[in-house]
């Protein structure tokens, strides 16, 4: 114990740790809330919340840990877009390339699909628990609203990222996807009514969301730019909303 | 007595809060780096899935959604893709929102009860859970072709033609949905006044349409499993 | 009183007009959000709209019409598929009948099942007789029919713009 001590020492108490950090840290209560407010991420939190809003029984977490995944998603994802072209020629290839073959592409590709699958969950847990707290009830009725689309591009994020390895499972599985947007009344091809606007297997939602009539190349090209860059940047505009609505509504909701 | 009066004013001031750092700041911590722990050991251990490159003449047997879906590729057995694919998950996804705005409930704001909030719990609970079932359906029980199998059965490619599908008689049907709609939003009225003047008509209308829908999509279901009966309105502009 | 007085120095009421009474600022303000908000509708209506950016003009797609081959390709009472094509030729006896393989449920890729002589969907479980009427499953419809003709080399030519009624059939 002693040496770890000295050790310390030895790191913390030399010209060079001094130089980067000027004082030390007391654990005083003005100190605890500068560490909160006077810091770029954490000053998204209040310097004091109420105790049940710490109580992970009561909040199970599961909003901050959907949050933390997104990031986790984002970061991964980023990395996996230096080896992959969504192209129909190379898509296929690209990822097996980062199976086999690029180092540490398989565990990055893994860690990014399994992620995808347990943020689905984790947000369905989170508007579960806000659910059964009544956590939705004024004032934060707006909130749930902001989280129900939150919800919906939760599920388009791991929807359009689905097509992208360009396999069977993707093709398929988008394939009855987009087939559903084709019977939207009115608006698809073979939805009711939808002769009354005169829809074509060429001019219908569907071909607007494949950009052609089956899935081909603009199909791959607008699931890649949807799951990386649009979807994305929605879902971070209404997080800001999410978030800061939170703390407006005030805080975590908890017992009156 | 001044010392006494001071003290009974520090009771009713109810001051819970606590200093967010270090309190919430290390357990949002330690739960991120058990998530990504989490995360990295499974996926070191478990590949993602990834099938022979994609091939537009062959279809996956069988070819299902990503499972988050499945609940409505299952849905999409019992109903026409207008409804299962697209009304339906508008329906949810609009009965969703409008929650905070047809429950005006005051109580149970903030904590777990179900004594106070009986029915709008016990209705999101049906409503959760008969999307996993269906989930699970989807996932776990649909082999080749999208046939049933239970879970101790063995996929095979082999099994029995299912029989023939009928619709009602487009009268029959329509009555059958009319009533069943009406039935729906009247008579739950007219047993519990209570409930009904405690929420105003257009919240009774908009929460018992929704959850009439809610069931009578289960009942869809129930009725072609039971008797086999493909639709319940066959026009030919629109089926149900 | 103050915006009572103003609405009576509008004028248009003393007139017995039905018009709103709505000062010079007032409407000035309201014209300048509408304009506002009409600019960005007519921009989010081309991009998002009906025809807009997202509806391309030139498609990049195969010709809907090619060749299968000669008639003696195909073996008689048989059902070919041509994976690639998306199509079934169909032949019983000198009959042909070219059957999309695309379902009429949801698009997947039927297959042919051979011992039991049908159709299946391998995604929902749809059902069709070799004739491509649908018997069982969700599926709302028959398997289209498209038109098939012999060229003047001797080769069926399918035609996948073109459907044709149920009944159809070359005779070669």
């Amino acid at each position: 114990m002693k040496s770890l001590q000295e050790l310390k020492r030895l790191i913390t108490e030399n010209e060079i740790w001094r130089s980067v950090f000027r004082h030390g840290y007391t654990d005083t209560p003005r100190n605890r809330v500068l560490q909160i407010i006077s810091n770029v991420w954490l000053h998204l939190h209040p310097a004091k919340v109420r105790e049940h809003g710490t109580k992970i029984r009561f909040t199970w977490c599961m909003g901050g840990i959907t949050f933390f995944i997104f990031l986790f998603e984002a970061l991964t994802g980023i990395l996996l877009m230096f080896y992959y072209t969504p192209d129909v020629n190379r898509a296929y290839a690209d990822i097996v390339d980062l199976m086999y073959v690029v180092p540490f592409g398989r565990f990055l590709r893994n860690s990014h699909r399994w992620g995808a699958h347990a943020m689905v969950i984790t947000v369905s847990i989170h508007m579960l628990r806000v659910f059964l707290t009544g956590s939705y009830k004024p004032p934060r009725q707006f909130n749930w609203v902001v989280g129900v689309f939150l919800l919906v591009l939760t599920f388009l994020l791991s929807f359009t990222g689905y097509l992208l390895p360009w396999d069977q499972l993707g093709y398929w599985a988008i394939t009855v996807g987009t087939n559903m947007a084709r019977a939207t009344p009115l608006l698809g091809h073979e939805g009711p009514f939808s002769y009354i606007l005169g829809m074509e297997a060429n001019n219908d939602i569907r071909f607007a969301l494949l950009g052609g009539t089956s899935i081909g190349a603009p199909a791959l090209l607008r699931a890649y730019v949807w799951h990386c860059i649009g979807i994305p940047v929605i879902a971070s505009a209404l997080m800001m909303v999410h978030f800061w609505r939170v703390r407006k509504d005030g805080g975590i909701s908890g017992p009156l | 007595m001044a010392v006494s009066e001071q003290r009974s004013v520090s009771v009713e001031i109810k001051d819970d809060k606590v200093f967010t750092w270090p309190n919430l700041v290390a357990k949002e911590f330690l739960a991120a780096i058990f998530v990504t722990v989490g995360l990295l050991v499974y996926s070191y251990f478990v590949d993602a899935p990834l099938r022979e490159l994609s091939n537009p003449g062959q279809a996956e047997n069988p070819a299902k959604a990503p499972w988050y879906f499945l609940g409505l590729q299952e849905a999409l057995v019992y109903f026409d893709p207008w409804f299962a694919g697209v009304v339906l998950p508008s329906i949810i996804v609009i009965g969703l929102i409008v929650i905070p705005y047809i429950d005006n409930n005051p109580k149970g704001n903030g904590y777990y009860t179900f004594r106070e909030r009986k029915f709008a719990v016990s209705t999101f609970m049906f409503g959760y859970i008969f999307w996993y079932i269906l989930i699970y359906i989807g996932t776990a029980l649909r082999g080749p072709f999208w046939s049933f199998f239970w879970p101790w059965e063995e996929w095979t490619h082999d099994f029995p033609t299912p029989p023939p599908l009928h619709n009602l008689p487009l009268p029959v049907g329509i009555a059958l949905l009319l009533g069943f709609y009406f039935f729906g939003l009247v008579v739950p009225a007219m047993v519990n006044r209570r409930f009904f003047n405690n929420i105003g008509v257009i919240r009774y209308v908009i929460t018992m349409g929704l959850m009439v829908t809610m069931f009578g999509t289960v009942l869809k279901m129930f009725l072609r499993l039971a008797f086999n009966i493909k639709y319940i309105i066959a026009t030919p502009w629109i089926n149900i | 009183m103050g915006p009572k007085e103003k609405k009576e120095s509008c004028g248009s009421e003393k007139e017995g007009g039905i018009w709103f009474t709505i000062s010079r600022r007032n409407f000035l303000t309201l014209a300048g959000w509408a304009l506002f908000f009409a600019a960005i509708g007519a921009y989010l209506g081309e991009l998002f709209g009906y025809k807009g950016f997202f509806y391309p003009k030139v498609l990049f797609e195969p010709s809907p019409k090619f060749a299968v081959g000669e008639p003696k390709d195909f073996l008689p009472d048989s059902v070919t598929t041509l994976k690639s094509r998306k199509i079934f030729v169909v032949r019983d006896g000198d009959s042909f009948k070219a059957i999309s393989v695309v379902c009429q449920h949801l698009g997947c890729a039927v297959e042919f099942s051979k011992e039991k002589n049908i159709f299946e969907c391998p995604c929902h479980g749809s059902k069709y007789y070799r004739n491509g009427v649908n018997f069982a499953g969700p599926a709302p419809r028959p398997l289209d029919h498209f038109q098939m003709v012999l060229d003047d080399n001797g080769r069926l030519v399918i035609d996948t713009s073109v459907k044709v009624p149920l009944e159809t059939e070359l005779i070669v």
